[in-house]
């Protein structure tokens, strides 16, 4: 009797583990195989960088954690908003986003790429070297949801890495990359999914939103920088009723901005 | 035999004229003749009824005609017939000889003595005083114009250059007044300017030669040939480029006693060197032509000097140099790109031309069904209507791309005017491949089918999302427009290794005329059985470009993109 409790426990024990670890949120990180409905070409992909986490000793689990600051919003947001490009734009993209990391050139594939938490970004001197070089031959970096003074200096940490010599300046309402589909004059600062129970556009100290950019030698933009705002949780609440529209809506036409541009430029 | 029955050869009956010297009218002569041969008819026919002979009618016809043809041949000799020619009198038409002193005459090739003495040495052996002794007679020389001389003995070949043309239309314009009979020109042959035919002399002066019949005899001097001598005969160059282009030309230039060595080609914009290059030397005598790339530099009228170095023990070196002009202008050369999806090439396309001085790239991109989003333009109106609907408009631009856009895009009239832009004004097309490219698009069924250089294939599935390598056809190597270095086998090697393509459209078969530039390697195949394993029809090896001379324009069609690798971007 006590060696069927026994089994019957081993038995239980490992299916739940198998449930858990099935449902781990991981990151799509191919094609998979033939017949995966993420399987289909297209000219634009949604991708995601999945870079190591200053965090990384809280998870353990490397990249694959569910809890990895670079999956944050993931899937959802990533969805949400090609349902969007898909519907506002001519642009042919896969239905379902797509995860990148620094690892290999296969980034190259992938000219334009979105970071979110980036305070939590580091870089191994191979990594920091394939995307600086990433950039400068044409690839288009947007990087959203950090707020605050500590935040930006550890987003700094990992951008000097990157870019050590490329000043950082402010966009300003008639720079090009905010007229390229629509024409957005007038920005407020988006806020996350916290706004809903607050009240508050902000996070910590980032009172103001600082919308900037990193360009290259011909003055093109080569990365977005969403600093005290937080875009992904916009189009990932843009369903959600108590979620105000005006933000959603502000979310998707930056987001759609910046895609063309980095189409374009 | 001929000379001896009728005292003047045979070319003074050809070339003369008959004349009727009698005092009577030449159609008195007819009348004449036609009434004998009338009468003749009457009194034979009168004869033969009164005669019990019995003569056949074609005997009777005969006599008829025999009889007839004496008389007439005595009326003609009643009308005193002639021939008429036209002769030089002597000593009073004038006869110029033409001596010509340029530097190519002191060429020492006629043993041991200059080409120069032995002109003058035959002129002295009695020809000159033959000539005098019938005709008033003018000593001219040529060199780089005409000039009159008093004797012979002061001549020295010294000119620089020879233009025999332009000297003897000036001969011919400064005699207008004077009875020229003839002009002997003895001459190598060699000079520097350029006119029409195997004599090189300009339409003018041969118009102004033929107005005065002013026949030009000619004696060589010196080989036709050099045992050894390089010889530039004619460099192509386009009469205008813009600003820091890179322009092409071409060199035809001959050679004797090299074959197998290599000689330098050299351009020349006033002191600074433009361009160089080593050439092969072709079998002795054959025409052979080489291109050459060069960079024209800043704006202004120039003179491209092309010089062959001279070679070891080369003879003449006057014929190793030819100057041509080009005017350069600043003006940028505009380019319309029209695309109907956003898509990476034309990110990539904009940031490869900014770095090109010489393109100023205007582009319209539909980013949404209603939007269009414009680069490039000169003002806020330029494109603000979206593709121009008026030939003023659209054959401002240089040239036109046209992406992945449908033919549905461009209403009946654009469509007319893209034909027209080709046709009438001569500009040139290019088309991408794309998913809403030639037959995706619907330009296989479109009134501008035509203007395509390939049969497209039918049906709209023939974009296709799958990885390709590429290299240049034969013709592609030698082709300017697939030059990424100007070393052609260089640039084959370099296309050998530039990275793969993403995708790719079928772009059928070409059509007569069409020149194919560049072909799939096949390796398409292994590459896209990695991606997809589901079954493929098999087609022959599609060409990626293929270009086509229409009326006064172009058209080129890539059905390619080059996928953003690494080695590709930037």
């Amino acid at each position: 009797m006590k060696f069927l409790h026994g089994a019957i426990a081993t038995v239980a024990a490992a299916a739940c583990g198998a449930g858990v670890f099935a449902l781990q949120r991981t990151g799509d990180f191919g094609f998979g195989n033939d017949e995966a409905p993420g399987n289909v070409k297209a000219e634009f992909y949604w991708s995601r960088l999945a870079y190591t986490s200053s965090m990384q000793s809280l998870g353990g689990w490397g990249r694959h954690a569910w809890f990895n600051s670079w999956s944050r919003d993931y899937p959802k947001a990533d969805r949400q908003f090609l349902i969007a490009m898909h519907r506002l734009t001519r642009i042919n993209g896969r239905p379902t986003e797509q995860v990148v990391t620094l690892d290999s050139n296969e980034i190259f594939n992938y000219p334009w790429i979105y970071a979110v938490q980036v305070e939590n970004w580091t870089f191994s001197e191979v990594e920091a070297r394939r995307l600086r070089e990433y950039l400068l031959k044409g690839g288009f970096l947007m990087v959203d949801d950090f707020h605050g003074t500590e935040d930006w200096e550890n987003f700094m940490n990992g951008m000097r890495q990157v870019l050590p010599d490329r000043p950082i300046e402010d966009l300003q309402s008639g720079d090009e990359i905010f007229h390229t589909l629509y024409d957005i004059d007038d920005k407020m600062q988006i806020p996350g999914e916290q706004f809903v129970w607050t009240g508050r556009t902000y996070e910590k100290d980032g009172y103001q939103p600082k919308w900037r950019a990193i360009r290259d030698n011909r003055g093109r933009i080569i990365v977005a920088i969403c600093h005290n705002m937080h875009l992904g949780d916009a189009w990932e609440w843009a369903d959600d009723p108590n979620y105000p529209e005006a933000f959603a809506s502000m979310a998707f036409r930056v987001g759609l901005d910046y895609i063309i541009y980095g189409m374009t430029h | 035999m001929f000379q001896f029955l009728f005292k003047y050869p045979t070319p003074v009956f050809m070339k003369g004229h008959l004349v009727l010297l009698g005092p009577w009218p030449a159609w008195l002569l007819l009348v004449l003749i036609l009434v004998a041969a009338g009468g003749i008819a009457l009194l034979i026919r009168g004869q033969l009824r009164g005669s019990a002979a019995n003569l056949p009618p074609r005997r009777a016809a005969l006599i008829w005609a025999l009889q007839s043809a004496l008389l007439a041949l005595l009326l003609l000799l009643l009308w005193q017939p002639a021939i008429r020619i036209a002769e030089l009198n002597s000593q009073q038409n004038i006869i110029a000889v033409v001596l010509d002193d340029s530097r190519s005459m002191s060429v020492a090739d006629s043993d041991g003595k200059t080409r120069e003495a032995t002109a003058i040495a035959a002129l002295d052996s009695g020809v000159l005083a033959g000539l005098q002794r019938r005709f008033e007679t003018r000593l001219y020389t040529i060199g780089r114009e005409m000039k009159r001389v008093d004797s012979l003995s002061r001549i020295a070949p010294e000119e620089s250059a020879t233009r025999i043309g332009a000297g003897l239309n000036q001969l011919a314009l400064d005699t207008a007044d004077l009875p020229i009979g003839a002009v002997v020109l003895l001459s190598d042959g060699g000079q520097n300017s350029a006119g029409i035919g195997i004599s090189e002399i300009g339409i003018e002066a041969l118009r102004n030669l033929q107005n005065r019949r002013i026949p030009v005899h000619t004696v060589g001097f010196g080989k036709p040939e050099h045992s050894h001598d390089i010889e530039i005969q004619d460099v192509s160059l386009p009469a205008s480029a813009v600003a820091n282009a890179r322009i092409s030309t071409t060199v035809t230039l001959t050679q004797h006693g090299y074959l197998g060595k290599v000689a330098r080609l050299t351009v020349r914009d006033g002191d600074r060197v433009v361009a160089q290059r080593e050439i092969a030397l072709a079998l002795d005598g054959q025409l052979q032509t080489e291109s050459l790339f060069l960079s024209i530099g800043t704006a202004g009228a120039k003179s491209l000097a092309f010089t062959l170095e001279p070679m070891a023990g080369e003879e003449n070196l006057a014929n190793n140099t030819i100057t041509r002009p080009i005017l350069v202008s600043n003006a940028k050369r505009r380019i319309l790109y029209v695309e109907g999806e956003p898509r990476w090439e034309y990110k990539f396309i904009r940031r490869a031309e900014e770095d090109d001085p010489t393109i100023q790239l205007v582009s319209m991109l539909r980013t949404s069904e209603n939007k269009v989003y414009r680069q490039g333009i000169e003002n806020a109106a330029e494109l603000a209507d979206g593709f121009p609907a008026r030939a003023e408009d659209l054959f401002r631009y240089d040239g036109i791309v046209i992406g992945s856009v449908a033919v549905d895009y461009f209403t009946p009239l654009q469509q007319d005017l893209l034909r027209e832009y080709v046709e009438r004004r001569g500009g040139g097309v290019l088309f991408l491949g794309g998913s809403s490219s030639l037959s995706d698009g619907g330009w296989n069924v479109s009134r501008l089918n035509e203007l395509l250089p390939t049969f497209l294939p039918a049906g709209n599935h023939n974009f296709h999302r799958n990885p390709a390598t590429v290299e240049l056809t034969s013709t592609g190597a030698d082709s300017p427009i697939t030059r990424l270095l100007d070393d052609p086998e260089k640039n084959t090697e370099r296309w050998k290794k530039l990275t793969y393509l993403a995708d790719y459209e079928d772009p059928g078969s070409p059509k007569p005329g069409a020149t194919e530039l560049i072909s799939d390697t096949g390796n398409w195949r292994h590459l896209a059985m990695a991606d997809e394993r589901s079954t493929r029809r098999s087609f022959a090896r599609p060409l990626l470009a293929t270009v086509a001379s229409l009326a006064r324009g172009r058209v080129t069609w890539t059905g390619r993109r080059v996928h953003a690798g690494p080695s590709a971007y930037g």
